[in-house]
């Protein structure tokens, strides 16, 4: 079930009038919302819910086990419902690239490289929810959240349906406060806001339907399909494409699960800030994807020392949260080097910064030309396929064919984003929510028409459903 | 474009019934506008009759509302889309 199809939005107002008329009745609210949660994600496989609810319930008895210990008993826990976790994720996720690549290693060997596959169906979302249960086991762990007796916290925690499936990756101690707050009648909410609401919705449904999808359609799918059949001029708007592509595509999808999740009374933290703004890749992941840069660095990189010790070690901390970082994303050898690039780049800029000093604008265009080498990689199908497309930059003399006017104008755009000044969105809500309550709607449904009628009648996927 | 940060939503917010109501509305005139879902789109898109009758009871409930309020706009609005509704 996908945010922009009229199916998701029957089945939204359905749960806000089911979800907001039990507000009364808290733990009906908290179970409606569960209930709901599992119906949206089950319209991708039936059986994935089995895995949801398993993962969940795993984590909240562990969670109850982790409160209840103290010192090496406390400890061991953690580690093996971390491992447990981490058990699940690898087996559907990594388990066919590692027999793969160990294949591959016999063969070169001279042995015959026959390791059975397990072909196992990826089940949507799972990096995500598997990433929060195990922010909520470490919170518990460290004192910063108290584990839910109630199991519908656990599930709702982790199922919460508008960011299950591409996040923002949620943290227990901002999440659970909330969730138990809804189970609480007093406390019941009163007010939304609807301005704000509207704004990430539609502004993100404007970057996915109409600007992601025009650039990935009538150029970047093509592109990067065949390299080697395109001059430099469009390999290089191919890359630019891309990384607005990327940009549109998933901070739209983040935006929209702000927004919904806003309209049932749930506070989610941004997760994109105008990234390609950054003057620095250390700042560049400030910007982008925060919710995961914050994920790798509180739970990955500051256990693994950080930056306190020697300067070798807070360089291999760095280097191998991006690696780890990168196979996140996908079990392929294109992200474990765009991880390894990251992490490279950050271990870089930190020695060089003591030694060059740029102005903004020069640091921002080097900063915004490696982010968009590395989306490449990240795009394209394989490296041999990679070697083809940075071969293909020499091929200057090839004329532009691929990239028409209209998708320079939407790359252009999307780019532009970035510098619009910060204040316009929040300008924009308060201009909404200063409309009596009708106009909120009318004006939203004439937006919402407007979109429909100029986005292109297919719509691709969501780039990070893969992960 | 800049994200808004939900930690500090601008205003006081709409009350919960008015904001379903809204949103509905919202949908609504999307729908309504959607240039793809001709008249009698329900038919065509083989909803279940039963489901086509409960959306036709609620557009007339809200068109109940909207001309009690002295919304004719909205009133117009919903009997178009009830229109829509129905079969042919």
């Amino acid at each position: 079930m996908l945010f922009h199809t009229s199916l998701f939005a029957a089945f939204f107002l359905a749960v806000f009038a089911i979800a907001w008329g039990l507000r009364g009745r808290p733990a009906l609210h908290q179970w409606a919302l569960v209930a709901a949660s599992f119906v949206f994600y089950g319209a991708w496989d039936w059986r994935f819910m089995f895995l949801l609810a398993g993962s969940a319930l795993v984590n909240w008895a562990a969670a109850l086990r982790i409160g209840a210990l103290a010192g090496r008993a406390r400890r061991l826990t953690l580690i093996a419902a971390v491992a447990a976790n981490l058990a699940v994720l690898g087996s559907f996720k990594y388990f066919d690239f590692f027999v793969a690549s160990f294949n591959a290693l016999l063969l070169d060997l001279g042995f015959a490289g026959e390791l059975p596959f397990a072909a196992l169906i990826l089940p949507v979302g799972i990096s995500f929810f598997t990433f929060q249960g195990i922010s909520y086991l470490v919170d518990v762990n460290r004192g910063d959240v108290a584990p839910s007796r109630p199991v519908v916290e656990v599930l709702l925690f982790i199922s919460l349906f508008p960011q299950l499936v591409a996040g923002p990756i949620m943290r227990a101690a901002s999440l659970l406060p909330q969730i138990r707050a809804h189970g609480r009648p007093e406390a019941g909410t009163r007010h939304l806001a609807a301005g704000f609401a509207a704004v990430m919705i539609l502004s993100g449904l404007f970057k996915k339907i109409v600007l992601a999808n025009y650039i990935a359609s009538d150029l970047v799918d093509d592109v990067f399909f065949d390299p080697g059949a395109y001059g430099a001029g469009d390999l290089l708007l191919a890359a630019y494409g891309y990384s607005v592509q990327i940009y549109c595509d998933f901070s739209g999808y983040s935006d929209m699960a702000i927004g919904l999740a806003a309209l049932l009374g749930f506070n989610i933290p941004i997760n994109f800030n105008q990234p390609f703004r950054a003057a620095s890749m250390r700042e560049f992941w400030r910007r982008w994807h925060i919710s995961l840069s914050t994920w790798l660095r509180d739970y990955l990189y500051i256990p693994m020392g950080g930056s306190k010790g020697a300067a070798w070690r807070t360089r291999r901390n760095l280097f191998l949260t991006m690696l780890l970082g990168g196979l996140w994303h996908g079990a392929a050898w294109t992200f474990v080097l765009w991880g390894a690039l990251h992490g490279a780049f950050l271990v870089a800029e930190r020695a060089l910064g003591r030694v060059v000093r740029l102005g903004r604008l020069p640091a921002l265009l080097i900063t915004f030309h490696l982010v968009v080498l590395t989306f490449v990689i990240f795009r394209i199908e394989s490296l041999p396929l990679l070697w083809e497309y940075l071969g293909g930059f020499a091929r200057w003399d090839q004329p532009i064919e691929a990239a028409t006017p209209f998708i320079m104008v939407l790359i252009a755009l999307g780019i532009g984003l970035h510098f619009t000044p910060p204040w316009l969105p929040a300008a924009m809500a308060r201009g909404l929510d200063a409309l009596p309550w009708p106009l909120i709607g009318l004006v939203s449904g004439l937006v919402l028409a407007v979109i429909a009628a100029i986005a292109p009648s297919e719509v691709t996927p969501f780039i990070y459903f893969q992960f | 474009m800049a994200s808004l940060d939900p930690q500090d939503p601008p205003g006081r917010g709409v009350p919960v019934a008015r904001v379903g109501i809204a949103l509905a509305l919202a949908l609504g005139v999307a729908l309504a506008l959607n240039p793809d879902l001709p008249l009698n789109w329900a038919y065509d898109m083989e909803l279940p009759e039963t489901l086509s009758l409960a959306l036709i009871d609620a557009a007339e409930a809200y068109r109940g509302a909207a001309q009690r309020a002295g919304l004719d706009a909205l009133n117009a609005w919903a009997e178009t889309a009830i229109e829509g509704l129905r079969y042919p």
